[in-house]
């Protein structure tokens, strides 16, 4: 009651509004119950969206991830499969005929010795397991046959690739295994006609060598070879420091990379050409494109599925909300009207005596939006607490104020009031536009 | 003159070719410290010449000059600024807010005006003092008796200080002692200078008029100037 005494203070439209809205509570009550509820549903819909779409995420990050691993696991399997099936690339001179290597099977053109060391430490990737080799089909006088002498050294370590290396640089499972010093690895078509077994001893050109091991057959020029240290070979074939021919392993991950170790190597070695046993090489990266298609593919079919899904949920969302603020608004429209109606005599009489059409809309529009920003605050806290609660039941991957975004909130906040201010514009014109004359000449 | 009137009609047309002739060439002139009542049966077109008189009402044809203002020569919102500040009206319904207290109902006309200052609430207060409602200053319309209503919706007419009260059957709804009342109270508005135009069929009020004037069919057909003085 301090207000008493202050000028402007007693009457003002505010003061009307507020007076009437004690005055007929239902209406108010009603009105203000209806927005929340639309309201809420709004805010409640929006944020179980969002939580579906980040469930969704979450699923699709885990599926990801699933799949990579099987890729990572397939792509292991085939390098060991690539392995396995041994070297797929052969440098050689440039000078080398193809046809020729093809014809006598070994190059007739030579290489430094040194040159496998400037490719492994050439920091390339795209070629491992390089193993220098001297080969040549010789006449073996002591026995009295053609052989392939083969001339190795362990694989060259690729520091590059650490992971294939032990601590001293040996390959942890090499392609070829080094020969021991003095000794020989044989084949079985020169093993088994001369019954030469481990231990036998034998010698070659004069130099002695002590049988290391003999493989089994394997339907190859290898069948045919007689594989021994390399500077030995280089001392029979009167080659020193010099090499033929280096094996490598490839590893390509696309049909495209075909050709770049071709040109990876031309920087190393301007002299040297390369020779890729291609079908193998494509082969495993035809191989890999189909595995990371398929991966593409299952990911793209679930996507498509959740976006279904997605879609439909959105739909009922949608009919939802457009229904809950359908009913409101009709409910406001309805409520403000029959309020106007109701107080015909009141606003003829003010408007008869100092209201004027401004003030008389503006009690309307202002009851309406009173209502709005009320049932705004109550239905934003209540749809948001209802769609945490509800999303919230099974979802642990978020806190709740992620669910809750501040755009959802704002437009919850703006959307009551709108919606009021709507729905009452109609009734509140009306009002406005009564002639007192009407209501106080009425009988 | 405070209030002069001129040659007024009023036509209602409510069917395709009925046409109520509510007020039909009606002249009138209401000085300082007049009240002129006007009486006559129902339907003879007393409330339209009031609503019309007091700025409420289009005529057809006539002219209302409240002071020196031809008011319905002027815009409307002119013209309700005119009456809102020269005008205060008095109805058989009271139509008192219902939900807001008496002195807030006194105060309502005071809404508009540019000057709001303590001294009109002081006004309002003397009003309600003067009018014996002072106990009641703070009760809502419904609380209080038929009478008490009226002279509540009488403050009201009377809180920017008109200079014509319009009063349409401001006895209608009362018994005798409070239609004395309430009538005592309009004689006192004349009495300070004030001009009245009292509507009523009420023959027995025309007694403390200066001026009655009987109306039928929307003419005034007898006139008895001065009956009482
Ligand atoms: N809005 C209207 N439309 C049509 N006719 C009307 C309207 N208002 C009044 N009338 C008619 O005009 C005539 C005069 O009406 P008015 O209300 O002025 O009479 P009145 O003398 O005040 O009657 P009462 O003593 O019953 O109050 C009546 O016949 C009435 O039916
Ligand atoms: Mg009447």
């Amino acid at each position: 009651m301090s207000l008493i005494n202050k000028p402007g203070k007693r009457i003002s439209i505010w003061m009307i509004i507020k007076n009437e809205l004690v005055y007929k509570k239902f209406g108010f009550i009603t009105g203000v119950l209806s927005l929340v509820i639309a309201t809420s549903g709004f805010v409640g819909a929006m944020i179980l969206l969002r939580g579906d779409t980040l469930a969704t995420e979450q699923l699709f990050m885990e599926k990801e991830r699933e799949l990579r691993a099987e890729m990572l696991q397939l792509e292991d399997d085939y390098r060991i499969i690539m392995r396995n099936m041994g070297y797929n690339v052969l440098i050689l001179n440039e000078t080398q005929s193809i046809s020729e290597l093809e014809k006598e099977g070994y190059a007739s053109t030579y290489l430094d010795y040194e040159d496998v060391w400037k490719i492994a430490e050439s920091g390339m990737t795209t070629l491992n397991h390089l193993l220098p080799v001297l080969q040549e089909k010789i006449y073996w006088p002591e026995k009295g046959m053609e052989i392939l002498l083969s001339g190795i050294r362990g694989q060259v370590p690729v520091y590059s690739k650490p992971a294939h290396l032990t601590d001293d640089d040996q390959y942890r499972s090499p392609i070829m295994e080094r020969v021991p010093e003095g000794k020989a690895d044989l084949g079985s078509e020169v093993a088994v006609p001369l019954n030469l077994r481990p231990g036998d001893i034998f010698t070659i050109r004069g130099e002695e060598f002590e049988v290391n091991r003999v493989y089994s057959r394997r339907g190859t020029r290898d069948d045919l070879s007689v594989w021994i240290p390399l500077d030995k070979a280089q001392s029979i074939l009167n080659r020193p420091g010099k090499i033929n021919g280096i094996l490598a392993l490839e590893c390509v991950c696309s049909t495209e990379e075909l050709g770049q170790v071709a040109r990876e190597v031309k920087e190393v070695l301007p002299h040297a050409q390369v020779f890729e046993f291609s079908s193998l090489i494509a082969a495993r990266a035809d191989v890999r494109q189909r595995a990371a298609k398929l991966h593409e593919e299952i990911l793209q079919a679930e996507m498509a599925h959740q976006m279904e899904l997605r879609r439909e949920k959105e739909r009922l969302a949608s009919v939802l909300i457009i229904l809950l603020i359908t009913g409101a608004s009709v409910w406001i429209f309805v409520l403000i009207l029959n309020n106007v109606r109701e107080r015909k005599h009141e606003i003829g009489i003010l408007r008869a005596i100092g209201f004027s059409r401004l003030k008389v809309l503006q009690i309307f529009l202002g009851k309406s939006a009173l209502m709005g920003v009320v049932a705004g605050i109550i239905g934003c806290m209540t749809g948001a607490l209802a769609g945490v609660l509800w999303s919230g039941t099974g979802l642990s991957f978020s806190g709740q104020g992620s669910l809750v975004t501040p755009p959802v909130i704002i437009t919850g906040l703006i959307l009551a009031p709108l919606l009021a201010l709507t729905a009452g514009l109609l009734p509140s014109v009306l009002a406005a536009n009564q002639d007192p004359a009407d209501i106080i000449g009425e009988r | 003159m405070e209030l002069r009137i001129n040659g007024l009609k009023k036509y209602y047309r409510t069917g395709k070719e009925k046409e109520v002739k509510a007020v039909d060439g009606v002249s009138l002139e209401i000085g300082k410290g007049e009240l002129v009542s006007v009486n006559g049966p129902s339907g003879c077109g007393k409330t339209t010449l009031l609503l019309i008189s007091g700025g409420l009402m289009n005529p057809d044809h006539g002219e209302v000059f409240l002071g020196e203002k031809n008011l319905y020569r002027i815009s409307p919102d002119v013209r309700d600024r005119e009456r809102v500040t020269k005008v205060g009206f008095v109805f058989q319904q009271f139509y008192l807010v219902p939900y807001i207290n008496i002195l807030e109902n006194v105060l309502i006309p005071t809404i508009g005006l540019n000057s709001y200052s303590a001294s009109v609430e002081q006004r309002a207060r003397d009003l309600i003092d003067h009018f014996n409602l002072s106990d009641r200053i703070d009760h809502k319309p419904g609380e209080l008796s038929t009478g008490e209503r009226q002279r509540v919706a009488l403050a009201r007419a009377l809180i920017n200080r008109p200079s014509v009260l319009f009063a349409d059957e401001p006895t209608g709804n009362l018994d005798d002692y409070n239609a004395e009342v309430v009538l005592k109270y309009i004689s006192e508005f004349a009495a300070d200078g004030g001009a009245v135009l009292l509507v009523t069929h009420d023959k027995r009020i025309s007694r403390q008029a200066h001026r009655s004037v009987r109306m039928k069919d929307g003419r005034f057909v007898g006139d008895d100037t001065n009956p009482v003085k």
